[in-house]
């Protein structure tokens, strides 16, 4: 019976990752993550894997929750789990998830301990900045076509190298 | 996992194995790339393309006529907000949401879009690459050739062509990361060629307006004068201008170089309270900024993070005297 669940609950994970779930579903998988760690660390290394396959993180609201989630369950990603499972189970997606999840964690640590609130502002700033000379340049690049009211910076730009 | 993602994990695995393929001669790599370079201005054709840059991706409805040597051309984002480009020779006119519209515009080098994607000077090109056919496939239903063009140092990035067999056309185009990771994506999901064309496609849908050229000249007082040395080999300045940024409102001096594939611009200016310094990244777009006294210096480019490093940095700013 655990185990049938749990296979539910492996094909519910996809479904997520696919962004096939409406809201309520997630909340009932978010909360199923929190409970189950195997579970999260299998959402870790298929969010990593699918995100590198298809160069994108698969859905924008899973991983807004996601990262709620993490900041109360702070210890469960750590890296050497991820990837000692991976090698051992999924050889073919090792190397892969191993890479993926050094770059994941590095995501949800940045979001687990935002800055201080003075720091954040600065890096806030620092996106909008950067972004003008993103957009100028890709201008110059022959697009036409840049939407600066839909394209924010959060989220497009990684702030952690960011320094003033 | 999904049965699904397996044929993609599979095909991510093989892609390793075409390495040991053998280059083109420049001669035969020059006729591939003129062909791919050219075919945009001959061929007529009607399609649907998506387009990924990082995490954002859009798809785009084309229509391309060439008569007697004259582009017309029609563009219409397809997602998110409507947005819309109707060109008419060197005319354009543009369709933005309020307050996206590009801050200054200048004329010289906007038809530069997939599938146009190679400078005319194919040499420039094979200075800094090589290239290679690696297989045919589909794309849009019609048969590609596909060739990998690989750089000869790091400074640049991979980059893939699927071309279309009959007419040399871009069906799809990547860059690539020295991990074969995708940073940045064109493909065509469907097209119809000349005869097939509907000419009915080329007429707006939204209230476009003409765009203006804006091409500032440089301001009254100029205090310094730029020296740029050793600078990556293979890039070429293309052209120098003072524009204002997006959101801004000082006029800022660009230098935009190419390497006939890869473009980089450097942006350089009296720095202003919350200059940004350190690198970015955003899909195969990178940023590196620093301060070099009173000016700052930001160089972007589709190239690797280092190669934006060694271009901010090979800029120096000489201040000009009184009476000089």
């Amino acid at each position: 019976m655990i185990e049938m669940d749990t296979n539910m609950s492996q094909e519910k994970l996809s479904a997520l990752l696919d962004g096939e779930l409406d809201s309520r579903e997630v909340d009932a998988l978010l909360a199923a993550l929190q409970s189950d760690d195997s579970l999260l660390e299998e959402a870790c290394a298929w969010q990593s894997a699918s995100s590198v396959l298809r160069g994108e993180v698969a859905n924008p609201d899973f991983m807004a929750r996601f990262s709620k989630a993490l900041a109360q369950e702070p210890v469960v990603i750590a890296p050497g789990r991820v990837s000692r499972r991976r090698l051992s189970t999924r050889w073919l997606l090792a190397p892969l998830a191993v890479a993926a999840s050094v770059a994941f964690v590095g995501v949800a640590v940045w979001r687990v301990n935002p800055p201080a609130e003075q720091e954040s502002l600065i890096a806030l700033e620092a996106d909008s900045s950067m972004y003008a000379y993103l957009a100028a340049h890709r201008e110059s690049d022959g697009e036409p076509f840049i939407d600066t009211a839909a394209v924010h910076p959060k989220g497009n730009i990684q702030p952690a190298e960011y320094r003033r | 996992m999904r049965l699904q993602h397996f044929p993609v994990i599979l095909s991510f695995c093989c892609a390793g194995l075409v390495h040991a393929a053998d280059f083109l001669s420049i001669a035969d790599a020059a006729i591939v790339l003129e062909r791919i370079a050219r075919a945009p201005m001959q061929v007529t054709f009607q399609g649907v393309y998506v387009l990924q840059q990082g995490e954002q991706r859009e798809t785009i409805h084309i229509c391309r006529v060439i008569e007697k040597g004259v582009v017309r051309e029609r563009r219409e984002a397809l997602d998110g907000s409507p947005r819309e480009m109707v060109r008419n020779g060197d005319n354009i006119s543009l369709f933005m949401p309020k307050g996206a519209a590009p801050a200054s515009f200048d004329p010289r080098n906007n038809d530069r879009l997939f599938p146009r994607l190679l400078a005319d000077n194919v040499s420039d090109i094979l200075a800094s690459y090589q290239l290679r056919k690696t297989a045919r496939e589909r794309v849009a239903g019609v048969d590609a050739d596909v060739y990998e063009l690989e750089p000869k140092d790091q400074r640049r990035y991979p980059r893939k062509f699927w071309v279309h067999a009959e007419t040399g056309l871009l069906l799809k185009a990547t860059i690539l990361g020295f991990k074969r990771e995708v940073l940045e994506f064109y493909e065509f999901s469907q097209l119809a060629l000349g005869e097939q064309v509907d000419r009915k496609q080329l007429k707006p849908v939204n209230p476009v307006k003409p765009m203006v050229a804006d091409i500032a000249s440089a301001p009254a007082s100029v205090a310094v004068k730029w020296e740029a040395k050793g600078l990556p080999a293979g890039f070429r300045l293309m052209r120098q201008n003072w524009r204002v940024l997006p959101g801004g409102k000082q006029y800022v001096l660009q230098h935009l170089y190419g390497d006939g594939v890869a473009t980089l611009s450097v942006f350089l200016e009296p720095v202003q309270p919350n200059a940004p310094t350190g690198k970015v990244k955003q899909g195969a777009l990178s940023g590196f900024g620093r301060v070099d006294g009173a000016y700052h210096i930001m160089a972007v480019g589709k190239v690797p993070t280092e190669t934006t490093e060694l271009f901010a940095k090979a800029y120096k700013p000489v201040e000009i005297k009184a009476g000089q």
